[in-house]
Protein backbone atom coordinates (compact mmCIF):
# COMPACT_ATOMS: atom_id res chain seq x y z
CA UNK A 1 0.00 0.00 0.00
CA UNK A 2 1.85 3.15 -1.04
CA UNK A 3 0.45 6.81 -1.11
CA UNK A 4 1.85 10.05 -1.61
CA UNK A 5 3.00 11.67 1.78
CA UNK A 6 0.43 14.51 2.82
CA UNK A 7 2.36 17.55 4.10
CA UNK A 8 0.50 17.05 7.46
CA UNK A 9 2.89 14.20 8.06
CA UNK A 10 6.00 16.20 7.87
CA UNK A 11 4.62 19.32 9.56
CA UNK A 12 4.01 16.81 12.25
CA UNK A 13 7.38 15.01 12.54
CA UNK A 14 9.17 18.26 12.15
CA UNK A 15 6.66 19.43 15.29
CA UNK A 16 7.45 16.19 17.68
CA UNK A 17 11.22 15.50 17.03
CA UNK A 18 12.76 18.69 18.37
CA UNK A 19 9.68 18.36 21.42
CA UNK A 20 10.47 14.52 22.12
CA UNK A 21 14.27 15.74 21.95
CA UNK A 22 13.13 18.57 25.21
CA UNK A 23 11.07 15.58 26.79
CA UNK A 24 13.91 13.31 27.19
CA UNK A 25 16.36 16.14 28.40
CA UNK A 26 13.72 17.06 31.14
CA UNK A 27 13.38 13.61 32.04
CA UNK A 28 17.11 13.35 32.16
CA UNK A 29 17.74 16.45 33.87
CA UNK A 30 14.99 16.52 36.74
CA UNK A 31 16.70 14.04 39.18
CA UNK A 32 19.82 16.28 39.03
CA UNK A 33 17.65 19.73 39.28
CA UNK A 34 15.64 18.58 41.97
CA UNK A 35 18.54 17.33 43.98
CA UNK A 36 20.15 20.28 43.27
CA UNK A 37 17.23 23.25 43.79
CA UNK A 38 15.53 21.28 46.55
CA UNK A 39 11.84 22.95 45.88
CA UNK A 40 9.25 22.33 48.06
CA UNK A 41 5.46 23.24 47.81
CA UNK A 42 4.62 24.99 44.36
CA UNK A 43 7.97 25.09 43.07
CA UNK A 44 8.11 21.54 42.72
CA UNK A 45 5.20 20.45 41.92
CA UNK A 46 6.26 23.33 38.98
CA UNK A 47 9.38 21.50 38.40
CA UNK A 48 8.09 17.74 38.72
CA UNK A 49 5.43 19.30 35.95
CA UNK A 50 8.01 20.06 33.52
CA UNK A 51 8.61 16.83 31.35
CA UNK A 52 4.54 17.01 31.28
CA UNK A 53 4.39 19.74 28.79
CA UNK A 54 6.39 18.60 25.98
CA UNK A 55 4.12 15.42 26.44
CA UNK A 56 0.84 17.01 26.24
CA UNK A 57 2.33 19.17 23.46
CA UNK A 58 2.50 15.87 21.13
CA UNK A 59 -0.73 15.06 21.65
CA UNK A 60 -1.75 19.01 20.79
CA UNK A 61 0.34 18.33 17.40
CA UNK A 62 -1.63 14.88 16.67
CA UNK A 63 -4.77 17.11 17.11
CA UNK A 64 -3.07 19.34 14.48
CA UNK A 65 -2.24 16.88 12.42
CA UNK A 66 -5.64 15.46 12.06
CA UNK A 67 -6.43 18.94 11.16
CA UNK A 68 -4.04 19.40 8.69
CA UNK A 69 -4.53 16.33 6.93
CA UNK A 70 -5.55 17.29 3.48
CA UNK A 71 -6.56 13.56 2.30
CA UNK A 72 -10.34 13.05 4.35
CA UNK A 73 -9.73 9.42 3.93
CA UNK A 74 -6.34 9.29 5.25
CA UNK A 75 -7.35 11.32 7.97
CA UNK A 76 -10.36 8.57 8.57
CA UNK A 77 -7.76 5.48 8.38
CA UNK A 78 -5.31 8.11 11.20
CA UNK A 79 -7.95 8.70 13.21
CA UNK A 80 -9.30 4.93 13.23
CA UNK A 81 -5.32 3.79 14.38
CA UNK A 82 -5.58 6.53 17.12
CA UNK A 83 -9.05 5.15 18.07
CA UNK A 84 -7.16 1.41 18.15
CA UNK A 85 -4.69 2.35 20.41
CA UNK A 86 -6.86 4.28 22.65
CA UNK A 87 -8.46 1.33 23.08
CA UNK A 88 -5.84 -1.05 23.71
CA UNK A 89 -4.15 1.55 26.61
CA UNK A 90 -7.27 1.92 28.21
CA UNK A 91 -7.92 -1.75 28.23
CA UNK A 92 -4.51 -2.16 29.35
CA UNK A 93 -4.72 0.04 32.16
CA UNK A 94 -7.94 -0.93 33.27
CA UNK A 95 -6.78 -4.22 33.86
CA UNK A 96 -3.40 -3.06 35.80
CA UNK A 97 -5.40 -1.53 38.00
CA UNK A 98 -7.74 -4.47 39.24
CA UNK A 99 -3.99 -6.48 39.05
CA UNK A 100 -2.29 -4.06 41.42
CA UNK A 101 -5.54 -3.42 43.48
CA UNK A 102 -6.25 -7.55 44.14
CA UNK A 103 -3.13 -9.03 43.11
CA UNK A 104 -0.18 -7.45 44.14
CA UNK A 105 0.94 -6.65 40.69
CA UNK A 106 4.05 -3.75 41.03
CA UNK A 107 3.04 -0.24 40.77
CA UNK A 108 3.03 1.77 36.98
CA UNK A 109 3.17 5.50 37.18
CA UNK A 110 0.69 7.21 35.93
CA UNK A 111 2.48 8.63 32.81
CA UNK A 112 2.66 4.95 31.50
CA UNK A 113 -0.41 5.57 30.07
CA UNK A 114 0.14 8.25 27.66
CA UNK A 115 3.77 6.73 26.82
CA UNK A 116 1.86 3.45 26.30
CA UNK A 117 -0.52 5.13 23.53
CA UNK A 118 2.37 5.74 21.07
CA UNK A 119 3.99 1.65 20.58
CA UNK A 120 0.12 0.68 20.19
CA UNK A 121 -0.28 3.70 17.33
CA UNK A 122 1.85 0.70 15.97
CA UNK A 123 -0.51 -2.00 16.75
CA UNK A 124 -3.32 0.53 15.57
CA UNK A 125 -1.12 0.98 12.09
CA UNK A 126 -0.72 -2.78 11.14
CA UNK A 127 -4.61 -3.56 12.08
CA UNK A 128 -5.50 -0.36 9.81
CA UNK A 129 -2.96 -1.10 7.13
CA UNK A 130 -4.11 -4.88 7.15
CA UNK A 131 -7.85 -3.96 6.74
CA UNK A 132 -7.06 -1.69 3.73
CA UNK A 133 -4.66 -4.75 2.15
CA UNK A 134 -7.30 -7.05 2.83
CA UNK A 135 -9.98 -4.74 0.95
CA UNK A 136 -7.86 -3.37 -2.35
CA UNK A 137 -7.21 -6.99 -3.22
CA UNK B 1 -22.29 3.81 -1.15
CA UNK B 2 -23.18 2.70 -4.68
CA UNK B 3 -21.49 4.73 -7.42
CA UNK B 4 -20.26 5.09 -10.88
CA UNK B 5 -17.32 5.84 -10.23
CA UNK B 6 -15.20 3.41 -11.50
CA UNK B 7 -17.27 3.56 -14.88
CA UNK B 8 -16.41 7.37 -15.51
CA UNK B 9 -13.08 6.80 -14.73
CA UNK B 10 -12.77 4.06 -17.24
CA UNK B 11 -14.42 5.78 -20.12
CA UNK B 12 -12.40 8.62 -19.85
CA UNK B 13 -9.10 6.13 -19.83
CA UNK B 14 -8.12 7.57 -16.23
CA UNK B 15 -5.97 5.13 -13.86
CA UNK B 16 -7.55 5.51 -10.03
CA UNK B 17 -3.60 7.95 -9.74
CA UNK B 18 -5.17 10.05 -12.77
CA UNK B 19 -8.04 10.60 -10.97
CA UNK B 20 -6.37 11.05 -7.20
CA UNK B 21 -4.39 13.55 -9.12
CA UNK B 22 -7.59 15.45 -10.79
CA UNK B 23 -8.47 15.48 -6.91
CA UNK B 24 -6.00 15.98 -4.84
CA UNK B 25 -6.51 12.95 -3.08
CA UNK B 26 -5.13 9.59 -2.49
CA UNK B 27 -5.14 6.88 -4.65
CA UNK B 28 -6.75 5.05 -1.79
CA UNK B 29 -9.33 7.43 -0.98
CA UNK B 30 -10.18 6.71 -4.68
CA UNK B 31 -10.15 3.35 -4.26
CA UNK B 32 -12.34 2.98 -1.28
CA UNK B 33 -15.42 5.48 -2.83
CA UNK B 34 -14.88 3.46 -5.93
CA UNK B 35 -15.56 0.24 -4.06
CA UNK B 36 -17.99 1.67 -1.56
CA UNK B 37 -16.27 1.33 1.45
CA UNK B 38 -16.00 5.10 1.79
CA UNK B 39 -18.44 7.81 1.46
CA UNK B 40 -16.86 10.98 0.95
CA UNK B 41 -17.97 13.93 2.42
CA UNK B 42 -20.56 16.48 0.32
CA UNK B 43 -17.32 18.90 -0.22
CA UNK B 44 -15.82 15.69 -2.38
CA UNK B 45 -18.46 14.78 -3.71
CA UNK B 46 -19.20 17.99 -5.36
CA UNK B 47 -15.38 17.98 -6.52
CA UNK B 48 -15.66 14.92 -8.20
CA UNK B 49 -19.51 16.00 -9.57
CA UNK B 50 -17.44 19.09 -11.14
CA UNK B 51 -14.83 17.38 -12.78
CA UNK B 52 -17.22 14.80 -15.03
CA UNK B 53 -18.99 17.74 -15.41
CA UNK B 54 -22.27 15.98 -14.11
CA UNK B 55 -24.62 16.23 -11.27
CA UNK B 56 -23.96 14.20 -7.73
CA UNK B 57 -27.16 12.56 -7.98
CA UNK B 58 -25.77 11.17 -11.53
CA UNK B 59 -22.50 9.95 -9.64
CA UNK B 60 -24.10 8.56 -6.41
CA UNK B 61 -26.81 6.67 -5.82
CA UNK B 62 -29.01 7.08 -3.31
CA UNK B 63 -29.20 4.66 -0.40
CA UNK B 64 -32.45 4.70 -0.66
CA UNK B 65 -33.26 4.42 -4.46
CA UNK B 66 -31.12 1.28 -4.10
CA UNK B 67 -28.68 -0.86 -7.19
CA UNK B 68 -27.13 1.73 -9.70
CA UNK B 69 -28.29 0.77 -13.15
Amino acid sequence: MTRDRDPAELAYVRRVIPTMIVYLALIVALPFLIAWLRPTGPALWLIALLPAFPLSMVFWFYGQFFVELRDEYIRLLEIRKALIATGIVMMAATAWGFLETYAAAPHLPLFAVPLAWFPCQGIGALIVTASERRAMR
Amino acid sequence: MINRLKVLRAERGWSQGDLAERLEVSRQSVNAIETGRYDPSLPLAFRIAELFALPIEAIFVSPSKGDAA
